[in-house]
């Protein structure tokens, strides 16, 4: 016979809201809810049956202490859409470190094939990371508003011990087909898969700071990092790339500590009585999510990887960094940012204005709260229209102003850029909302086809023509993201009362 | 003979392996280990169909993708892992784990993997399931065939690396250009090798190498399987592997280069041999052959006389009949071989070995792109897309010995390192081999070209090597940086050492 209550009888330890049963019916559904049937509460704890053992523990659970609901303060929306943004800030970091020291974190004057193989290596450390990222969100998120810090901390250990472990597979891939390919030299391939690790390290680290609210951390790490490459490289004359690495690896140390430090914080008096669910599940559950991230950065980054693999008859190496596309897509980033900052903001909204209008009409009225959900999108996608405007203006303008910066990039890629960013903001906003409806299969298909339609006409096109014109992929992917995901949306808002209440089961 | 050139040839294999056996058995939806277990004759005709099928998909996917310059090693890989991927998804029905039946679909093992469990007594697999892959004795025989005529076939690829043909230095040429988006002319027996290199990761001219003896050992394995489908018997088939070990043995060390009549001769072949058991194949097959060399009109009437003469052995009753059929059908399948070895015209010597093989030193020393050689036509196909090349009568044409002794004078050209191939012995262009005499192939009145009288004239050719030894000469007494790079009785390989080049 156990000794030990059962788990529903008390109250929980991650000390998520709760309240002492009503009755013993009451104690029955929780008791029914946590796995005790008939037979275990005969085998296990010596019972006749399950109302027995309810009637026995009714009055030890209603002594317990109720646990009253956090009240989440939702932010205002201009804070709402500045955590919209923060995830740029280390950007912020790295272009100012470039203004006025000519450094960064990782780029810099190096030769054209160190910076094209650098190049590679970020671009995979994303795509390589950009799964793991997703599923550390996911999983950690759901623990981290359960309150349950011990499992949120397990889970992104867990997943970030697997996220390093699938860098260094990828190195070990790279070496191989390397061998057997032959397409860049030891030394060049050893800096790629050095940086390919730290920047991929440093992604998984900031992906949980991000989890704890810890955009600032992530911030001052990066900035501390780039002081590091600065003295290092400035000062103290070391060579630019293991200036770089020491930098990546210090930026990454700190971000590390840095979490473990919060963690041991936020678990300190809870203690962890659960455990994760088994690996089986945690893939069942977790596997869209997954590729979501690998064909996410795939698809972010398909157009540079096109670009910088068209017309390299005169390179040494199979791909070629092009400085001038890169720029420009960088100068596109700016309005990027600023368009999906409202991304978080809306999705905060579409809680809100769900939750007010559930409230609102009555269970008669479902076709209104169709309407009302369908109005609250369009004017959403109103807002990310006045932010493209805003944003498009700013970057042209800037542009044609400094002409220094035009010279270094082709405004051809920042006009088509410009087209493909609002795009590809209102294609996050609907996936987000997907996701929120627990559709993470129409995700995945929407995104895939992005994918296709990007390689497809970018290769093409910059095969054909001039290798810039791959961002005329990138538009059509981000056009087929909108549609196809837009369908999806309207399609489930046609019946959102049933889509909204199964994704919350 | 050499490891590296074993590599290569592996390499060959492997990409000729996953190309045109494992894709296309994949992208039909079967299993690669599937089948053997079943008859012999059936395990021959789907791995024949399948070579049949992805050749002819190769064919028309390289000719269409080469004429709009887009037949990059990249997307042949990507389209043929597509390919096979899509096949395979459908044979394993991955589409029922997003319908959620999740029994039928692949989750089930993976998450009996992870969760460490264990199958129950009924989904157990027994030990009988994989003894059941019994290899039969007349596979074991083909296969024994085929490894050994490959090994005789392929001695000398793997011993010397210059051609026999000019025909081939111009598909190796081709071929490199298909396969690195240049513009291209179509050439239907280049445009089905282009997967290879994509595979392989070799150059064109290692491949285009290595698949002479590949095609002829598939020749021979084809010709056992098509007297074995006549006679059905295994006295047949032990004759007709004899047969066929003798010829391998005897042309060992002779020339296996492909020619475009060979490669078609293989197709007809292998249309003949599936002609009654699957008529599609076949005719994709005829087609092939058809597109590679147009005009072989000998091997489409043997293959036409050995496809009547297996479905007569088929049809008929008596066996008297069936067995004039077989003979005739024998007959004509032995005509084919007599072709395939007669129609080659005799080999003749385009380039010294020795110049080969140090483009193909230069090619493994020194960085890709980063070097120009500069010698005659015939080392192209072995620098292409892995360094520059530069005529040498151009070379010649160009420069003056007064202009290049002027110690301030320096070569035009960006490479770091550059390689002036000079031939002690101007080769006597398209002689025999172990002749030292000139052949006189052009009248000097006849060339209407500067270069074809440089090249292909005994005079023109030494006036040429001449003028290229002279001009360096000249340049090395007021210079610093020529150096000797190779040197034997034919050909000396000089290395000018430009800024940032190789110390």
């Amino acid at each position: 016979m156990e000794d030990a209550l059962p788990k529903c009888i008390l109250p929980p330890s991650s000390e998520s809201s709760w309240a002492p049963p009503l009755d013993v019916r009451d104690l029955v559904v929780r008791m029914e809810a946590d796995g005790l049937t008939g037979n275990v509460c005969r085998s296990r704890y010596g019972f006749r049956n399950i109302w027995e053992m309810a009637e026995e523990y009714l009055p030890v659970a209603q002594e317990q202490k109720a646990i009253a609901p956090t009240t989440v303060t939702q932010p205002g929306t201009v804070r709402g859409y500045l955590k919209g943004v923060a995830f740029a800030l280390p950007l912020l970091c790295c272009c100012l470190a470039v203004l006025f020291f000519k450094v960064s974190l990782w780029g810099g004057s190096m030769s054209a094939n160190q910076a094209a193989a650098i190049a590679m290596a970020t671009v995979a450390s994303f795509a390589v990371t950009g799964g793991f990222l997703q599923i550390i969100g996911r999983q950690a998120h759901f623990y981290k508003e359960n309150r349950d810090w011990g499992l949120c901390s397990s889970v992104c250990w867990l997943f970030m011990k697997a996220g390093c472990f699938a860098l260094l597979a990828c190195v070990a891939a790279g070496f191989a087909a390397n061998l057997y390919f032959g397409w860049l030299p030891f030394t060049i391939l050893s800096w790629c898969a050095a940086f390919h690790v730290g920047i991929g390290a440093y992604l998984l680290i900031s992906g949980i700071l991000y989890v704890l609210d810890g955009e600032l951390l992530v911030a001052l790490a990066t900035a501390l990092g780039t002081a590091l490459v600065i003295v290092l490289h400035l000062v103290l004359r070391a060579p630019l790339l293991p200036s770089q690495i020491t930098g990546i690896f210090a930026a990454t140390g700190i971000c590390i500590a840095s979490t473990a430090f919060r963690f041991r914080k936020l678990r300190r008096g809870s203690a962890c009585l659960s455990q994760l669910p088994s690996p089986g599940r945690l893939v069942y559950m977790l596997w869209p999510y997954f590729i979501y991230g690998l064909l996410y950065y795939a698809y972010l980054f398909a157009d540079r990887m096109i670009a910088w693999s068209a017309a390299t008859e005169t390179s040494s190496l199979p791909f070629q960094f092009r400085g001038d596309y890169e720029t420009s897509l960088d100068m596109c980033l700016f309005a990027f940012i600023v368009q999906v900052g409202w991304v978080h903001i809306g999705l905060v909204r579409f809680y809100r204005i769900v939750t007010q209008k559930e409230m609102h009409f009555q269970i008669t009225a479902r076709r209104k709260m169709v309407d009302a959900i369908k109005s609250f999108y369009n004017q959403q996608i109103a807002v990310f229209g006045i932010l493209f405007v805003i944003s498009s203006v700013g970057v042209v303008f800037t542009v044609k102003q400094i002409h220094a910066l035009e010279a270094m990039m082709l405004f051809r890629v920042v006009l088509l850029g410009l087209i493909g960013i609002p795009l590809l903001a209102v294609g996050l906003w609907n996936i987000a909302l997907l996701f929120a409806l627990s559709r993470p299969t129409y995700v995945l298909t929407s995104v895939a086809w992005a994918l296709l339609s990007d390689i497809c006409a970018g290769y093409v096109l910059s095969r054909l023509f001039s290798y810039d014109l791959a961002i005329v992929g990138f538009d059509i992917g981000s056009a087929a993201l909108v549609c196809i995901s837009g369908w999806f949306c309207r399609r489930l808002f046609n019946n959102f009362d049933y889509h909204y209440f199964a994704a919350s089961v | 003979m050499n490891l590296d050139s074993l590599l290569e040839l592996a390499r060959v294999l492997l990409a000729f392996a996953l190309v045109f056996v494992a894709a296309p058995l994949l992208a039909e939806g079967q299993g690669i280990v599937a089948g053997w277990g079943s008859s012999t004759s059936e395990t021959v005709q789907r791995l024949v169909r399948a070579f049949v099928r992805a050749s002819f998909a190769a064919e028309i996917l390289c000719l269409v993708l080469g004429k709009l310059r887009l037949c990059r090693p990249g997307l042949l890989v990507s389209l043929c892992i597509v390919w096979a991927v899509a096949g395979g998804l459908n044979a394993y029905r991955l589409r029922s784990i997003s319908r959620g039946d999740a029994a039928r679909g692949l989750w089930r093992p993976l998450v009996a993997l992870l969760e460490d469990e264990r199958p129950t007594q009924g989904e157990a697999p027994s030990p009988g399931a994989f003894a059941r892959i019994n290899i039969s004795w007349r596979s074991k025989l083909l296969l024994t065939a085929g490894l050994a005529v490959l090994v005789l076939n392929a001695t000398n690829a793997l011993s010397q690396v210059h051609y026999h043909y000019s025909d081939t230095y111009t598909r190796a040429v081709s071929l490199s250009a298909l396969t690195s988006g240049q513009r291209w002319t179509p050439d239907a027996s280049v445009a089905l090798l282009a997967p290879l290199v994509s595979f392989s990761g070799l150059n064109s001219a290692a491949v285009i190498r290595f698949t002479g003896p590949i095609w002829a050992t598939l020749f021979a394995l084809l010709f056992v399987f098509c007297v074995w489908r006549l006679w059905r018997s295994r006295v047949a088939l032990l004759a007709a592997f004899i047969v066929c070990m003798a010829i391998a043995v005897a042309a060992a060390y002779r020339n296996t280069e492909l020619l475009p009549q060979s490669l078609a001769m293989v197709y007809w072949l292998a249309a003949a041999a599936l002609w009654v058991e699957d008529r599609k194949s076949s005719l994709l097959a005829g087609l092939t052959a058809v597109m590679i060399a147009p005009g072989e009109w000998p091997a489409l009437a043997v293959c036409v006389a050995v496809a009547g003469a297996a479905q007569l052995s088929q049809w008929g009753r008596s066996r008297v009949l069936q067995g004039v059929a077989a003979l005739a059908g024998t007959v004509s399948v032995a005509g084919l071989v007599v072709l395939w070895h007669t129609e080659k015209p005799a080999s003749r010597v385009f380039e010294y070995e020795s110049a080969a093989r140090s483009c193909e030193r230069i090619a493994h020393e020194f960085r890709p792109k980063e070097w120009l050689v500069i010698s005659p036509f015939q080392e192209l196909p072995f620098t292409y897309g892995r360094g520059w090349h530069l005529d040498l009568s151009e070379f010649i044409s160009t420069f003056t010995p007064d202009q290049v002794a002027n110690p301030a004078f320096k070569f035009p050209y960006e490479c770091p390192d550059v390689f002036f191939f000079v031939e002690r012995r101007p080769l006597a262009l398209g002689s025999l081999p172990g002749l030292r005499t000139a052949v006189w192939r052009y009248a000097p009145a006849d060339s209407v070209d500067w270069p074809a009288y440089l090249y292909g004239s005994p005079i023109g050719r030494a006036s040429l090597e001449y003028r290229a030894a002279a001009l360096l000469d000249a340049y090395a007494k007021t210079h610093q940086n020529l150096f000797l790079f190779y040197q034997d009785d034919n050909l000396v390989v000089y290395h000018l050492i430009r800024a940032g080049g190789a110390s």
